[in-house]
């Protein structure tokens, strides 16, 4: 079988890679075309034991690892571009090999040259890295006392920290002039019948935040005018869910800081 | 079977889950570079490497 038969179907895999881990199609491609040039003067250099994609891979590791991996400190606006620089290259190598090429650890091992062991730690250690750097200030919109003191808790275990409890609308949006937060959990129906969603909206006006409903309502938030940006957990709630939606909205907002200082 | 105390295997669990939705985003994100034709010059590559195989 041909290389072009072999890699070929695997090259807009391995671009959208690239560019994931080099934070621009440009610069991905630049190193896909070295790596190319590279297998075109020596083929044998490409295993052919391995299955096609990940042979193909592994030799992209290869030449993107002696000449491209670079430790950014980018400037600006946190993206989630510019999050993944961030991370130490063999950490975002891994972290990318499993989470968005959908390897199997054990695949992203033989990729890197790494055990499993090895992969699986880096992998966990991007994961904090990323948890690292999306650590903020939380203000929890939520009348019934216990499933606030809930939120709290799961908020502080992510290692956030809580500005405030706002129970009513004009309570949240006094909190959050006062001491503005970086993500900001909702409930819909607040104590004196005011509505989260009208205080999100007052909210958001002034700030830019991303913001989470929780709530035993969700009807009202997709039939009614829905503030962006939002997430809408139902209540009952998995603490998990709060948790991987909490990561999902910091990681893909800008963060309030940076934009504040541009 | 692993005996892991219930603790961490939760956490293990959350932390899981808060990776999977971390990447169904970022799939979504990076998605539509899968849709692009290759660049042509990625093509010719290959096949120069091909031709580099077979004189080999």
């Amino acid at each position: 079988m041909s290389l072009v038969e072999q890699f070929g179907p695997h090259l807009p895999f391995l671009r959208r890679y690239a560019r994931a881990l080099t934070g621009s199609q440009e610069s991905g491609d630049s190193y896909i075309r070295a790596s190319l040039t590279a297998l075109a003067e020596d083929p044998s250099q490409v295993s052919d034991e391995l299955p096609a994609r990940q042979a193909l891979y592994r030799f992209f590791h290869v030449i993107w690892g002696s000449t491209g991996a670079r430790l950014e400190r980018p400037g600006g606006a946190m993206t989630p571009e510019t999050r993944l620089q961030a991370l130490a290259p063999i950490e975002r190598q891994a972290f990318l090999l499993t989470a968005l090429e959908g390897f199997q650890v054990s695949e992203a091992a033989t990729i890197l040259g790494k055990t499993v062991q090895q992969v699986e730690e880096l992998i966990a250690k991007a994961h904090t890295d990323i948890e690292d750097t999306l650590s903020t200030k939380v203000l929890i919109i939520e009348d019934e006392p216990v499933i606030a003191a809930d939120l709290e808790s799961l908020v502080e275990e992510l290692g956030h920290e809580v500005t405030g409890n706002a129970t009513t609308h004009t309570e949240a949006v006094a909190m959050a002039r006062a001491n503005p937060p970086g993500l900001i959990l909702c409930d819909i129906q607040l104590a004196d019948n005011s509505s989260g969603i009208e205080a999100a909206h007052e909210i958001l006006e002034e700030l830019d935040v991303p913001i989470i409903f929780i709530t035993a309502f969700p009807e009202r938030l997709l039939t009614g005018e829905r503030p962006e940006p939002t997430y809408l957990i139902p209540k009952p709630f998995q603490e998990n869910t709060v948790k991987a939606a909490i990561g999902q909205a910091l990681f893909f907002h800008p963060s309030s800081e940076s934009v504040a200082a541009e | 079977m692993d005996q892991q105390t219930g603790g961490s295997a939760d956490d293990d669990r959350a932390r899981k889950l808060r990776q999977k939705r971390i990447g169904d985003q970022l799939r979504r994100l990076y998605d539509e570079v899968t849709e692009e034709a290759v660049p042509e010059e990625f093509l010719n590559l290959l096949e120069q490497a091909d031709n580099s195989k077979n004189k080999q």
